[in-house]
């Protein structure tokens, strides 16, 4: 049941007291966003359904597609500037060629992954909040459970769906992106050549950085969607509501992403 | 309806090529990251070292400074470890062949080094174990030196050798140490100074008359007569001497002749 009566709770009577209800509620709204994660998982099985394909296409088109242009500039200028600055600290011990294996495993490790999670957050994620909390408001969301719609399945598995397969080919793509921007960093400004770049940074990379990656941009991809799937579904108060939920689900996804970063790169390079 | 099909269809074939085209890059990237060519024939070539010193799958095997190959998997034994490479050509051992790990950089990394051995000595045989050189410890060697330079400086501290005796004993410096005191002393006396400058007075009057023509040694040095006579008489000297050369045959036989008579 995604739609609730909204709560009038009593005001906290001291600091402890409100404190406490802020754990209590933080802990209850965390339960609610996995039981939503683990419904729209278990309604994967309709993903190839007749009436769920051009929903999912339809998400896909938007995650996949519509983020390449802000992904490719982002990337290939992250690419660049991690060359730009690395070559030139290397430069002076005479090791610049060595920026190929900087930009590759850092693109791999860490940047790729996280900088296509931000961006994801920030235009897709932000977008399902907007629209799921105006459905919300406008009791649409309502109306489908009247209906005997989950709308979990119609809404929240479709956009799971295409995060879950659209994220980590996106972090591959900015990876490669990056590489590329490296590569015309070190050729036009460092006197690296491209073969020489390039052959540096496939000697040293390795499947498990390229793998550990892929996982994690993943696992931000399920993040996003179920951390802005729910706070679109919890909002009120109108559109006011819907821009706090908004502004709501880019913050938590952006402190998830950072968090759940660190602990999965901890957990794969010990 | 119409154009709301052709819509869906352009969004499909805009998605479908591009997880086509990533899947693609990604299946690409993994073989090239995986380092092995897969499109080329390789051969195997095994070798066994005591201690391969931080050796790693996918490190490069070189033969005279070119790339011949990669080091596909390592297998630990009681005997040592087996490294097994994947080589792009085969390779002909003799019998004084040696195979090393050596380091590729300051920075790290390393890389299997092959040397055929001598081409006019005889192969090795097909089924004989090859077997790779025990690679110089960098550490040990570090060790042993901090070993000696230890050794050096105790020896230095004790009073031993020329270096530990000058550091130690202090019999040169306070010799050196005289010697300038002396030389002080000397400075300081007010007689010595004397002598000295009323020498150099006489030494500069004596320069002074040599180059006026003055004396002997001034005419000498001065007056070209001298030279000219001195050289001219060489020359006469010169012109007698052959000419006695020249007549002395004819002398000496005249006095046997008439010396019978």
């Amino acid at each position: 049941m995604i739609t609730r009566e909204p709560e009038f709770l009593p005001p906290p009577i001291n600091m402890r007291g409100r404190l406490g209800r802020a754990v209590l509620l933080n802990c209850r709204n965390a339960g609610r966003a996995l039981l939503i994660l683990l419904e729209a998982m278990t309604s994967l099985r309709f993903v190839l359904s007749k009436r769920s394909r051009p929903v999912v296409l339809q998400q896909l088109y938007v995650t996949g597609i519509k983020s390449l242009g802000v992904i490719s500039v982002v990337a290939m200028f992250t690419g660049m500037i991690l060359a730009l600055q690395m070559g030139l600290e290397l430069r002076k011990y005479g090791q610049e060629v060595n920026i190929g294996l900087a930009v590759m495993v850092s693109m791999l490790r860490e940047m790729g992954p996280f900088m296509t999670a931000l961006i994801l957050a920030a235009s897709v994620g932000s977008a399902m909040a907007a629209e799921l909390g105006t459905m919300t408001v406008s009791e649409e969301i309502a109306a489908l459970e009247v209906m005997s719609i989950s709308p979990v399945r119609f809404l929240v598995m479709p956009r799971l769906a295409a995060m879950m397969i659209m994220t980590p080919l996106l972090t591959f793509y900015a990876c490669m992106l990056g590489v590329v921007g490296g590569a015309i960093v070190g050729a036009t400004q460092l006197g690296v050549s491209v073969p020489a770049y390039l052959d540096n940074a496939t000697r040293w990379a390795e499947n498990k950085d390229l793998y550990v990656g892929l996982l994690k941009s993943f696992v931000f991809g399920i993040m996003i969607t179920t951390i802005c799937c729910y706070q679109g579904f919890a909002t009120t108060e109108g559109a006011v509501g819907v821009g706090r939920a908004t502004r709501r689900s880019v913050v938590v996804s952006f402190l998830s992403i950072l968090v759940v970063g660190y602990i999965i790169t901890r957990l794969f390079y010990q | 309806m119409r154009r709301n099909r052709m819509r869906e269809l352009s969004m499909e074939v805009l998605v479908g090529t591009f997880m086509f085209v990533a899947l693609l890059s990604l299946c690409v990237f993994t073989i090239v990251l995986s380092r092995e060519n897969v499109f080329k024939q390789t051969y195997p070539f095994e070798v066994v070292f005591t201690d391969v010193m931080g050796l790693r799958d996918g490190d490069n095997v070189m033969m005279r400074g070119m790339v011949v190959g990669k080091v596909k998997s390592m297998i630990l034994q009681s005997d040592g470890v087996r490294v097994v490479a994947a080589l792009q050509r085969p390779i002909n051992l003799k019998k004084d062949y040696a195979i090393d790990v050596v380091f590729s950089s300051v920075l790290g990394g390393r890389y299997m080094q092959i040397s055929e051995g001598n081409p006019t000595l005889e192969p090795l045989a097909p089924d004989a174990a090859v077997k790779g050189r025990t690679p110089n410890d960098v550490m040990a060697l570090v060790s042993s030196v901090a070993a000696d330079l230890k050794d050096i400086t105790g020896k230095i501290k004790s009073g031993q050798g020329t270096l530990g005796k000058l550091v130690n004993d202090d019999t040169l410096y306070n010799d050196a140490r005289d010697v300038v005191n002396e030389l002080k002393a000397a400075v300081k006396d007010r007689g010595l100074i004397r002598n000295a400058e009323s020498t150099m007075a006489n030494l500069n009057e004596i320069t002074e008359k040599i180059n006026h023509g003055e004396g002997t040694l001034g005419l000498l040095v001065n007056d070209e007569s001298l030279y000219l006579e001195v050289k001219q008489m060489i020359g006469d000297i010169r012109a007698t001497v052959d000419e006695m050369r020249e007549t002395s045959p004819i002398v000496t036989f005249s006095s046997i002749f008439f010396g019978a008579f």
